[in-house]
C-alpha cells in the first residue's frame, strides 16, 4: 500500500478546504481528478484520510500550532490516492476560521520538485523511525538538530530557503490559480520559470 | 572530504547526527537518537584521553581529539574530532561535533600513544596515565592543543579550515586545498614522536 509514487504536473494546483475540526469541507476538481477520491468519498471525512499515514507527527503537529497562530502556514506533505499511490506537494495553509464569508482552513498544494522530495522523503522516513523507537521529544530533537545544519530556524524557514524566500514560494504556489479571490498573491522579484530555475540550481552547501 | 557531525545534550544523549555519521557508524537514525554518545566509544580508546577531553569540554572549552570509534559491525574508524560546547545562561545545554578523517601515518603514531596510555591505565589506572601524558606535554612545553595541531602537522588555522571543508554542489567535487593540506601534512616533520 502506498509503495508507488504518482506523478503529477508541476502546473496543477490542488485545493482542499477543512472545517474548524479539520474535517474536509470541499475539493477542488483537480483534487478528484488526481486521486481518485469523490467529493462523497473525501466530505465530511478527516482530513488524514488523504494524508500518507507515516507522515511524522512531529511535522504535522508543528503544522497545526503553527495553523492556529498564523495566518499564513506552509507544509511539505505526502498525500495518498484512493488506488493506493502517493504524491508529494508544497502548500500554503490559510487560516480563515474568523471570517463571516466562507470560513474555513484552505490548503493550496503544488508538486514538489524533485530534488527537495528527495531530502524530505528521508527526513520524514527517519522521523517516523524515531518516533516510532525513541518518542516525540527525541524526534524533534532530531528535527532540530536537522535544520540547525542546514541553517534554518524552524522548518518553514527552511522551505521557504529551498525556494529562495517566502515570496518566491508564494509566486510559485499562485502561479495558474483560477480562484484568484481566494488567495491574495504577494509581488515578488523573480517570475515562475526563474524560481524554477533557482530551485533546480540551488547548492546544497551546508553550515554549522 | 565529508563531515561527520552529532549534537548531544550536556550528559552526552545523541540529539541529532547526520547523514555521513550514520553512513560511517552503520546504525540507523531511530537506533542512535537518544542514546549516549559512548555506544560508538572504542575500548582501545584511553579513558584518560576522554577525561582530558571531557575536563576542558565542561570548563567550555572547544577541544579537538584523536579518535577511534567503533562502528555497529565491530569495525573501527579513526577521526580527528573538534567537540564545541554551548552554554546558556551560563549552563552547558549542548555539545556539537565534528569530525574529519586523519591520514594512516598519524592513524598509526596515535595508535601507539595511547596503546602505552591503555597499558598504564590498567598498571596504575586512568589517573597514572592522565599524569603521564600531561607531564609529558609539560616536558614537551606542548599545551594540549599545540600537541593535536602538532600531530596533525597543521597550524590552527590550516587544522581549522580542514574541519570546515565541505562538498560543494556545484562540481560535487571535493574542496582540494584542504585535502591537499592534509595530503602534504603527513610529509611534514614533527617536533617529537611518541
Amino acid at each position: 500500500m502506498f509503495e508507488i509514487e504518482k506523478i503529477i504536473e508541476p502546473d496543477i494546483t490542488l485545493v482542499c478546504k477543512l472545517n474548524n475540526d479539520g474535517s474536509i469541507g470541499f475539493i477542488n476538481k483537480a483534487y478528484t481528478d488526481i486521486t481518485g477520491f469523490s467529493e462523497k468519498d473525501l466530505t465530511g471525512e478527516s482530513h488524514e484520510i488523504i494524508q500518507h499515514p507515516k507522515m511524522p507527527k512531529t511535522i504535522l503537529e508543528q503544522v497545526w500550532k503553527n495553523i492556529h497562530t498564523n495566518e499564513k502556514s506552509y507544509i511539505i506533505g505526502k498525500n495518498i490516492t484512493k488506488n493506493g499511490e502517493y504524491f508529494w506537494t508544497v502548500a500554503d495553509i490559510t487560516n480563515r476560521l474568523g471570517q463571516s464569508k466562507n470560513p474555513g482552513i484552505f490548503i493550496r498544494k503544488k508538486y514538489l520538485p524533485s530534488n527537495i522530495k528527495d531530502e524530505i522523503a528521508k527526513l520524514y522516513e527517519i522521523l517516523y523511525g524515531i518516533e516510532n523507537s525513541g518518542g516525540m521529544e527525541i524526534a524533534e530533537k532530531y528535527l532540530k538538530g536537522w535544520l540547525e545544519e542546514r541553517n534554518s530556524k524552524s522548518f518553514e524557514e527552511y522551505i521557504f530557503n529551498q525556494f529562495g524566500g517566502e515570496k518566491n514560494l508564494k509566486k510559485y504556489l499562485t502561479t495558474e490559480v483560477n480562484d484568484k479571490e481566494l488567495f491574495s498573491t504577494d509581488p515578488s522579484s523573480m517570475n515562475i520559470d526563474e524560481i524554477m530555475e533557482f530551485v533546480k540550481k540551488k547548492k546544497r552547501r551546508r553550515f554549522w | 572530504m565529508r563531515t561527520i557531525m552529532s549534537k548531544t545534550d550536556a550528559k552526552g544523549i545523541i540529539e541529532y547526527a547526520n547523514d555521513y555519521f550514520m553512513e560511517i557508524s552503520g546504525y540507523k537514525e531511530w537506533e542512535l537518537m537518544g542514546q549516549p554518545h559512548n555506544v560508538i566509544r572504542h575500548p582501545d580508546m584511553p579513558k584518560s584521553i576522554f577525561k582530558i577531553l571531557w575536563d576542558r569540554i565542561n570548563q567550555g572549552m572547544p577541544t579537538y581529539a584523536l579518535v577511534k570509534n567503533l562502528a555497529k559491525d565491530g569495525r573501527y574508524y579513526w577521526v580527528i574530532a573538534y567537540f564545541i560546547p554551548v552554554s546558556k545562561e551560563g549552563k552547558i545545554i549542548n555539545h556539537y561535533a565534528k569530525r574529519k578523517a586523519i591520514p594512516d601515518e598519524i592513524k598509526d603514531e596515535i595508535t601507539s600513544l595511547y596503546n602505552m596510555l591503555l597499558e598504564l591505565e590498567k598498571t596504575g589506572g586512568m589517573e597514572a596515565a592522565e599524569a603521564y601524558f600531561l607531564s609529558y606535554l609539560e616536558e614537551q612545553k606542548m599545551s594540549y592543543d599545540e600537541f593535536i595541531f602538532d600531530t596533525m602537522r597543521l597550524s590552527e588555522k590550516e587544522l581549522k579550515k580542514y574541519m570546515d571543508a565541505q562538498i560543494t554542489d556545484e562540481s560535487l567535487g571535493l574542496d582540494m586545498s584542504a585535502e591537499e593540506a592534509i595530503k602534504n601534512s603527513v610529509k611534514k616533520k614533527r617536533r617529537f614522536f611518541w
